[in-house]
């Protein structure tokens, strides 16, 4: 009995999936993989400038700078994607100092635009120590384990973040940014992007129009400064009462831990301007908005 | 450098009658990948990098000075050929960035690789235009009877309206560049539900 539902379960399976494949349209895929490795020396830097692009940036112990650029097209005409892949022009160029990696989409004279989804997928790997500057416009950033200087810019992407140290600047429209033990001297300015960031410490510059900031601290060595615009702010500490807080919210609301007692400044229904000190200060919290709720919370 | 040599005459004369060879070209290139990429590169510049410094000795700078003075006279014929030269030696520069962007550029290892995908096309059909009606009336209302859309609060929704029409505008122009991607038309349904919410909030302070 067993044998024979089993041998039915398995039918059943194979025309779900038959059905599924049925109705999907089987497009090929054609890519370009190039591969190159630079020599790196203490003071180069490295600046990607992607296109509808994925960018993965890693670290390693080497003192080379490696990219592998995978250009795909993928249409239902095998024909139509190997046009088109030509398309995706990019460039892998060094000038003394300074690296370059590009990709934009351009077709060849004399051809039609293209007619295949196109993307670029960048791996890039270099030493932890190299200042790495990074555009992306539709597509995503993922970027690990740099330790001295990061400066990102992205439109319509999402950015992840993990391990990352030293002057962090990053710009985002359109696109959320998700990050995981950042530290250092971190400025960030968002607009139409969601910020959530796990594990941070240092001083912390966020400046944010239209989008939910979720931070999340563990006793954290942190002074925050944020301003923000038609957003809400959530900040989550075990040990909320360790931080000094000065919390100011036009049109908005505010809701902290009722152990803690905070000074009224100002309390009225347009303009709320809050203040704590605890007994021993481990770092300060300024979070001023309009339009929008404050929320500190032991999580 | 002088030549302490008895027959010197002899020994120059003989050198100079010594055959000379060129190595092949393919020699060259090898050699200067392996200088600026190879393996050897790093222990290379560290080599370099501990090579120690000498200053040279008085006489040399007097001595430079002294064969500079001499050719004064020679030099102020020369000045009117610098502008030329100075131009050659531009040309000469930008070209030798030129080379070296072009050499970095020529060696790459490119793969091509097939696969095949499936793909639910029903679910990337374009449909973002089809509500479109709906928004343009909003708009037609608002210029039609100002006195309707006169309101703060409805003029900041209004201008939230228009940068998230803007950013529409961006990803469908996208969508008509890279193909029809999930990855774009997820981000527009997020727009177009964005959107629709500001516009169920104008025209609840229309009505």
């Amino acid at each position: 009995m067993n044998k024979l539902s089993n041998c039915w379960m398995t039918l059943l399976l194979l025309c779900a999936a038959d059905f599924a494949i049925a109705q999907s349209t089987p497009m090929q895929v054609v890519t370009r993989t190039v591969e190159k490795t630079l020599p790196y020396r203490s003071g180069s830097e490295v600046n990607i400038e992607g296109e509808k692009a994925e960018i993965v940036v890693e670290t390693w112990d080497r003192n080379e700078v490696k990219i592998v650029l995978e250009l795909v097209a993928k249409h239902p005409d095998r024909a139509v994607a190997e046009r088109d892949v030509k398309s995706i022009k990019f460039s892998i160029d060094q000038h003394g100092d300074m690296i370059y990696f590009r990709n934009y989409i351009s077709p060849d004279e004399g051809q039609p635009k293209p007619e295949s989804t196109l993307k670029a997928i960048y791996t890039v790997t270099l030493p932890d120590e190299c200042p790495l500057y990074l555009k992306n416009y539709f597509g995503l950033a993922n970027v690990s384990n740099l330790s001295r200087f990061l400066r990102l810019r992205t439109e319509f992407s999402n950015v992840f973040l993990q391990n990352l140290s030293g002057d962090i600047g990053l710009t985002t429209r359109f696109g959320d940014l998700n990050a995981q033990g950042l530290s250092g001297t971190v400025s960030i300015d968002a607009r139409r992007s969601d910020i959530t960031l796990h594990d941070i410490s240092g001083d912390f510059d966020i400046r944010s129009t239209y989008g939910i900031i979720k931070l999340f601290t563990d006793e954290s060595l942190v002074n925050l400064n944020i301003e923000a615009e038609k957003s809400d702010v959530y900040f989550f500490d075990p040990k909320p009462g360790i931080y000094g807080y000065t919390l100011t919210a036009h049109y908005g609301n505010i809701s902290v831990p009722n152990d803690l007692k905070f000074n009224f400044l100002e309390n009225s229904s347009a303009t709320k301007r809050w203040k704590f000190s605890p007994t021993k200060e481990m770092a300060t919290i300024s979070i001023k908005i309009s339009f929008g709720d404050i929320v500190i919370r032991n999580p | 450098m002088e030549l302490h040599e008895h027959n010197k005459d002899r020994l120059r004369d003989a050198l100079r009658e010594l055959p000379s060879y060129e190595p092949p070209d393919d020699l060259w290139q090898p050699i200067q990948r392996e200088l600026e990429e190879g393996e050897s590169r790093p222990t290379l510049e560290r080599a370099i990098g501990k090579l120690p410094e000498y200053e040279p000795p008085e006489r040399v700078w007097i001595s430079l000075q002294d064969s500079l003075q001499g050719q004064s006279l020679r030099s102020r014929k020369l000045r009117r050929w610098y502008p030329a030269a100075a131009a050659a030696l531009l040309v000469g520069v930008i070209f030798t960035f030129w080379k070296q962007g072009q050499s970095h550029s020529d060696d790459y290892q490119v793969t091509t690789s097939y696969s095949v995908e499936f793909v639910d096309q029903d679910l990337l059909a374009p449909d973002w235009e089809e509500d479109e009606a709906a928004f343009a009336l909003v708009e037609e209302w608002c210029a039609q009877t100002p006195l309707l859309c006169s309101n703060p609060d409805l003029q900041l929704l209004q201008r939230e309206l228009q940068e998230l029409t803007s950013a529409k505008e961006t990803l469908v122009a996208a969508l008509d560049q890279y193909g029809n991607d999930p990855d774009l038309i997820g981000q527009l349904a997020e727009i177009e539900l964005e959107r629709t919410s500001l516009l169920k909030q104008m025209l609840e302070r229309m009505i």
